[in-house]
């Protein structure tokens, strides 16, 4: 596997709190990794530290499969919380700083960045005058600035109108897709997220307690039949031979997922008990994403 | 690390504060020209005495018989503004809101994100701070002097001008950019470890105010071992700067004390800096 990001057991402690649990998570080159957790689960904190903003307590990192951190770090452009910027300057004033601190030598680099994000007419404009949704374009442009491998998005979208949402969404879409850019993003529009995401990582208390690829999100969101069984392989059989179904999975003991003939559930049902079958359960499932993440982490969801 | 310094150039230059500290600056020095010609105006009786809200109690006599003139003026001269400035602590003052502004806002606004973690290492980053942070302070402090002197002039005439030694005027104003330095060196590790705007600048004024009471009060303690801390505080130095006839002991031990007291404070917020988290 070719990793971008790949941590090991990496945990965080302020005072007798854990913020950060031992994550161990692996984000592959070309994934988008949208990072799921409720607020004060660990998720900034966690970026943090990946960006090297904060010292870990324990725990291994390696970035680009190296770890030499710090020049690795060069790589990675991040928007951790609000963008960092000069509230008293304009919009190119700041970016001009940027460009000055990463020795950027095209003086018209810039201006091609404030295009790029769609203030080039705001660039005389003082950024305490900004909106939200500018800022958090301004930060995106600084993220973008030195052209990274791999970019940190904590919470993008906050602020933005549906218009920016999208502008937004598509940006990253075309960054990942065209200059396969890799992405660790958070976010607690999830809706939008799984428009992006090709993973996702949960966060529970500090701990990841998930990491899985989006096809296996949408398969556990399928609808289908759950049917709760007292012989799982007696009734697989039946099924297979007197339904006629090949789309099914046994997730848990006793409990059998169908997928197909969902119109005809009760066809299902009557084999299984006149094949002598104790079926003790029997109904049709399926939920949103949203739905899904809030039964995993308990509650309402916040990323 | 040169990439730094240029980004910190440009804030620096497109930044107003730097500016508005020169201008205060340039107006407390007016103010003390201003107040020094009206003492002599009132003294002369071309003003009432209260004019202005200045009100002389002692005229200072008449000539005196080593020839010095009685104006007040003549008497305190460029050196005497320049030691009220100093010495007095207007431009530590104004340093420490000045270089605290230049050192917080980085965290204010989270601009210091932008920095580490981008290829520096924190020390690169810290360092290239201090190097600005010594340049704004250089700056200022020279236009101070180079303000106090030439708004002197015109207000000195000639023959305030034939008393003023410029030798020592040279020697005493080195002295306090030596002692500027190592105190926005102090500036720069308070900003660090404060972070906050209003922390940094009331710890940087509190500790230039008070901490030569606190080290006089040490010098009581300690006067049975013939020993006096004060003379080994940084910000004692700055007031007991003589104006003319300096002593090679008072050099020695301004420079050592200048030096040691830069490094200690330059060594703790660099280890700060590379330790602690950035929010």
């Amino acid at each position: 596997m070719d990793y971008v990001l790949k941590t090991e057991g990496i945990s965080k402690i302020y005072g007798k709190h854990t913020v950060v649990d031992h994550v161990s998570m692996h984000v592959e080159k070309g994934n988008i990794y949208g990072f799921i957790g409720k607020n004060g689960a660990g998720k900034t904190t966690f970026m943090r530290i990946v960006a090297g903003l904060a010292a870990p307590a324990e725990g291994q990192m390696e970035l680009f499969g190296s770890k030499e951190l710090e020049k690795q770090r060069v790589r990675i452009g991040t928007l951790i919380e609000q963008p960092g910027l000069y509230e008293t300057m304009t919009a190119r004033d700041n970016m001009e700083i940027i460009r000055r601190n990463y020795g950027i030598t095209e003086k018209n680099a810039v201006d091609e960045i404030l295009e790029f994000v769609g203030l080039s007419q705001a660039g005389k404009k003082k950024v305490k005058n900004f909106s939200l949704g500018m800022k958090q374009r301004m930060g995106i442009a600084i993220a973008l600035f030195r052209n990274p491998d791999f970019l940190i998005l904590d919470e993008p979208i906050n602020g933005l109108d549906p218009e920016g949402i999208k502008e937004i969404r598509d940006l990253l879409l075309k960054l990942n897709q065209e200059k396969q850019i890799t992405i660790l993003i958070s976010s607690h529009i999830l809706g939008e997220l799984s428009k992006i995401a090709t993973n996702y990582g949960i966060i529970k208390d500090g701990a990841l307690i998930e990491e899985f690829p989006a096809e296996e999100l949408k398969a556990r969101c399928r609808r289908c039949q759950k049917l709760v069984v007292d012989d799982v392989a007696r009734a697989v059989a039946i099924l297979e031979d007197k339904c006629h179904i090949t789309s099914y999975d046994v997730p848990e003991n006793n409990l059998i997922r169908v997928f197909e003939s969902l119109d005809a559930s009760w066809v299902l049902n009557r084999e299984l008990i006149q094949g002598g079958i104790n079926l003790k359960e029997s109904y049709l499932a399926g939920q949103d994403l949203e739905g899904y993440f809030m039964d995993l982490l308990g509650g309402e969801t916040h990323a | 690390m040169l990439n730094l310094l240029g980004g910190e150039a440009y804030k620096l230059r497109k930044g107003k504060s730097l500016f508005v500290g020169i201008l205060v600056a340039v107006a407390i020095v007016l103010l003390l020209y201003g107040s020094l010609y009206m003492i002599d105006k009132i003294n002369q009786g071309e003003l009432a005495n209260g004019t202005g809200g200045i009100a002389v109690y002692e005229s200072g006599g008449s000539v005196q018989e080593d020839g010095k003139s009685d104006s007040m003026m003549e008497q305190i001269g460029i050196e005497g503004v320049l030691q009220q400035m100093f010495g007095g602590h207007f431009v530590g003052l104004i340093l420490a809101v000045l270089v605290n502004m230049f050192v917080i806002r980085e965290y204010h606004a989270g601009a210091i994100k932008n920095l580490v973690g981008k290829g520096y290492s924190r020390r690169i980053v810290f360092f290239s701070k201090l190097l600005s942070s010594i340049v704004l302070s250089v700056i200022f402090q020279i236009v101070v002097s180079a303000v106090s002197i030439l708004i002197g002039i015109p207000f000195l005439g000639s023959k305030g001008l034939s008393l003023t030694i410029w030798k020592d005027v040279a020697t005493y104003a080195g002295l306090q950019l030596m002692f500027g330095i190592t105190i926005t060196g102090f500036f720069v590790m308070i900003g660090e470890f404060t972070r906050n705007l209003a922390a940094g600048i009331a710890v940087s004024i509190g500790i230039l105010l008070f901490s030569t009471t606190l080290t006089e009060v040490l010098d009581l303690m300690c006067h049975k071992i013939d020993f006096k801390p004060s003379d080994y505080w940084i910000l004692n130095l700055i007031p007991k700067c003589p104006l003319t006839e300096f002593e090679t002991e008072f050099l020695v031990r301004g420079v050592l004390v200048s030096v040691v007291w830069f490094f200690l404070a330059v060594m703790l917020g660099a280890v700060h800096f590379t330790k602690a988290d950035i929010k």
